[in-house]
């Protein structure tokens, strides 16, 4: 039997074997182990030519596995895309949900800003630094003047003030 | 196989069929016991962590001035809570959150060290600001949480402030149309369910209860004539160093009030924090009756008009200006008038003039004829705390009553009362209802039906001799409009205080204008006046003139005079004013201390530290009340386990700021 240790050592056995008489008489040496003697050899073999005989149904097989798991993907696929749709969508209805409600918040809130800002108070006091003044009975303001409009431009006589 | 060795291959293969039979029972008990037995607890497990419950939020009603402007709106805004137990290292929370939110980090960390130390959360700050509401949501902080709220908003500060009311806190309403109207405005707050995923990011929602949001309500007010009412009416309070002041413009033929205003007035967005700041919210116009003085005698010619044969031009004798009563002496001021036409005791205001005039009425007619007026009722205008006034029954009439009656003293009236009566007049003789609701959800409120108490013809002769008070009696120098015609009657009244009738004036105008298809009825009020200068005409009279003017021209109402310049005349003489008598004698008891349930009160104004009630967290779970005094921010020390039996303070009394509810709990 061949071991890993005789097959590294194998020059050195061969060399061993030419003095078997030697050993013979060395009656101190242990005795050989079975298949002591007995040597591996790596040898090559060239299959490069050897040929596979064509199996039809191997082909069909493969087709038809591949077919089963592709239809089985869309069957998937299809059961799950709706629910993944689904919940895509809701994430962003409920997005829509809160930016609507945002801008609703934001347009009271313009709303309160216009209502202070044409408060009475606010125009009262908008017209005191511009000047401006309540019209008197009998005063006339023309929106656009011209020169023709200039003398009734200004007080009548019975509202002066 | 030998027998031995299938012997004890069956014994090995029945040793795992029992195991594999105790495994397969095991399971299949969890399974019922997961599927069937708590399968709702489950159910409630699962929904708690993949739903959150969302009250949707329903905002109350606008309030609307009759041209459709905001005066009262409510704007939604966010409150900031957290649960300190919830957070690993609470001094680096506070230190984050209060520069956020303009808080002392130091009393933010104490009060979050106290709520964690009562396994409870707390409301870090309510109703914050769109900047500081923008800064937290950009922190992301996973700690915190947003509550939405509402908050009212009056944008035009004071302007009809007495009508419109104000709200505390959950946006009650405490005062006005707010308070009368609450159930209206207030909306019914709905509920939604919403799946989170693992984030608390909504994936689906779907609403259970619809929000119900509170109907607007459009008033007959006028914001551009209030304010302008407003302003004149403070002015000349301030001008007079008077106490107070009330205006009211009345439309005589729908009864919609176009501007209702008090001085001193409030801020609705402010609660009182004091005494005095409450006062200033009492309507006056409304809920403040007072001795009405002379302009009480349009009542009583109007009455003789009708239930005795005076005429206008009808003699009456005034006595030079003394009349001796039983136990009572009237002196007319300013030396009195002899026999004179009845038109002229109203353009003059004499006192003896009206006690004769009431004299040939007589107690019951009169007093039947007051109560046709609707004095001592409350006039239905939908105010709050509205007054009923004062008449005294007639049996209660002292000998001296119908005297004192015919010159306005011993009765109590409001001015909403008076500019009721003036619009009898104004309008043809029927007694209408004040209102200020116009609209309710956009659908007209219908008006009351008008009940007839004068003939037309009365009513016709009454606004002649009131044209005669402003051309040549007591209003003659004060009451000039722009291009209008215009009758009223001046009064003052002396303010009965401490047991006897003191200098100072209860100065009156009402009128209406034009003369003889009155658009609009006004009556003008300053409490505590002084003086000669404090009299009806010059005290009320300018005010009554501005406001007229302004209101004649801002609805265009059809001039009947020729216009001309208005000189500018100067204050009616002291000795034009005679109104006012000077009477002998013990004055008795005074009317207005007749009932004092006929007055405001002012603990019915609450303080902004009453922010609240009380809840009521009897027979709750210790769990339930601790939830509820979490949403509401409040402090509860529950003392005991169990259900909650007892509380102090009691439910429902008013709840101040800093406050901790004692809760004892028993099994």
């Amino acid at each position: 039997m061949a071991t890993v240790a005789t097959y590294f050592r194998r020059s050195e056995f061969m060399a061993a074997e030419s003095t078997v008489e030697q050993i013979e008489t060395d009656q101190y040496r242990m005795r050989n182990l079975p298949g002591d003697n007995i040597y591996l050899f790596s040898k090559r073999i060239d299959n490069s030519r050897l040929v596979r005989e064509a199996d039809p149904g191997t082909r069909t097989d493969c087709w038809s596995a591949i077919a089963t798991v592709t239809l089985l993907a869309i069957m998937l696929g299809t059961a799950a895309t709706p629910r993944i749709g689904g919940i895509l969508s809701g994430i962003q209805a409920e997005k829509l949900k809160t930016d609507q409600q945002e801008l609703l918040t934001r347009r009271r809130m313009l709303e309160i800003q216009e209502a202070r800002i044409l408060s009475q108070s606010n125009l009262d006091q908008f017209a005191a630094k511009r000047n401006l003044v309540t019209p008197v009975p009998g005063q006339e303001q023309h929106l656009q003047p011209h020169d023709s409009a200039l003398a009734m431009n200004v007080s009548s006589p019975a509202g002066a003030q | 196989m030998n027998p031995g060795a299938r012997l004890e291959a069956i014994r090995r293969l029945t040793w795992l069929g029992a195991a594999l039979l105790v495994w397969g029972v095991a399971i299949l008990g969890e399974l019922i016991s997961l599927q069937i037995v708590h399968h709702d607890d489950y159910v409630k497990k699962a929904r708690k962590q993949q739903e959150a419950s969302i009250e949707l939020t329903a905002p109350r009603g606008t309030i609307f001035d009759r041209d459709n402007r905001p005066l009262a709106m409510s704007e939604p805004v966010e409150s900031v809570l957290l649960n300190p137990r919830k957070i690993a290292d609470q001094r680096m929370a506070a230190d984050l959150l209060a520069p956020m939110l303009s808080l002392d980090p130091d009393q933010l960390y104490a009060d979050m060290l106290e709520a964690a130390e009562h396994h409870r959360g707390m409301v870090v700050k309510r109703s914050i600001s769109p900047d500081e509401s923008e800064s937290l949501h950009g922190a992301h902080l996973t700690w915190i949480r947003f509550e939405q709220e509402s908050r009212r908003t009056y944008p035009n500060s004071n302007v009809a402030a007495h009508v419109i009311g104000s709200v505390y806190k959950g946006e009650h309403g405490a005062e006005g149309i707010e308070k009368s109207d609450d159930d209206i405005l207030r909306g019914v707050p709905g509920k939604a369910h919403e799946l989170v995923d693992v984030q608390r990011h909504g994936i689906d929602s779907w609403v259970q209860t619809p929000p119900v949001p509170g109907k607007s309500i459009r008033l007959s007010i006028d914001q551009r004539l209030q304010f302008i009412t407003e302003r004149d009416l403070a002015a000349q309070v301030q001008a007079k160093h008077a106490r107070t002041g009330s205006a009211i413009i009345m439309n005589p033929y729908t009864g919609e009030i176009l501007a209702f205003a008090n001085y001193p007035t409030f801020d609705p967005n402010k609660p009182p924090s004091n005494d005095e700041e409450r006062r200033a919210h009492f309507n006056l116009g409304a809920q403040v009756p007072f001795e009405p003085g002379s302009i009480f005698k349009v009542l009583t010619l109007s009455a003789a008009l009708e239930t005795t044969t005076l005429r206008p031009n009808s003699l009456i004798n005034c006595h030079n200006g003394i009349l001796k009563l039983p136990g009572r002496v009237i002196h007319e001021a300013h030396g009195g008038f002899g026999v004179i036409p009845m038109a002229d005791v109203l353009a003059h205001s004499s006192n003896i003039g009206a006690i004769e005039i009431g004299a040939q009425i007589g107690r019951e007619k009169f007093y039947q004829y007051l109560s046709n007026f609707g004095f001592g009722q409350r006039t239905g205008s939908g105010l709050p705390a509205e007054s009923p006034g004062i008449l005294r029954p007639l049996n209660k009439w002292r000998t001296t009553s119908l005297a004192s009656v015919s010159m306005g003293q011993e009765v109590g009236a409001t001015s909403l009362q008076l500019i009721r009566a003036c619009a009898v007049i104004a309008n043809g003789g029927l007694l209408i209802t004040p209102r200020v609701v116009l609209e309710v959800g956009g659908q007209p409120v219908p008006a009351p039906p008008a009940k007839r108490v004068l003939r037309p013809e009365t009513t016709v002769l009454m606004r002649q001799m009131m044209e005669g008070v402003v051309l040549r009696g007591t209003g003659r120098n004060v009451i000039k409009l722009h291009g209008w015609s215009a009758g009223g009657k001046t009064g003052t009244a002396q303010i009965f205080e401490h047991g006897h009738y003191t200098h100072l004036y209860n100065a009156s105008f009402m009128g209406f204008a034009p003369l003889n298809n009155p658009a609009l009825v006004a009556i003008v009020t300053v409490n505590g006046t002084e003086g000669n200068a404090g009299m009806g005409a010059s005290a009320a009279g300018p005010v009554w003139t501005d406001i007229m003017n302004e209101a004649l021209r801002l609805y265009d109402v059809p001039k009947d005079l020729p216009e001309k310049d208005v000189p500018q005349t100067a204050p009616a003489k002291p000795e034009d004013d005679v109104e006012v008598a000077e009477i002998e004698g013990d004055p008795g008891s005074n009317v207005l201390e007749d009932d004092p349930s006929v007055m405001p009160k002012i603990e019915d104004i609450p303080l902004a530290a009453d922010a609240g009630v009380v809840p009521d967290f009897r027979g709750k779970s210790m769990r339930a009340v601790v939830k509820l005094a979490y949403a509401q921010g409040l402090t509860v020390a529950p003392l005991g386990s169990g259900v909650a039996r007892n509380q102090s303070p009691a439910p429902g009394t008013p709840l101040h700021s800093g406050g901790t509810i004692r809760v004892l709990f028993t099994p």
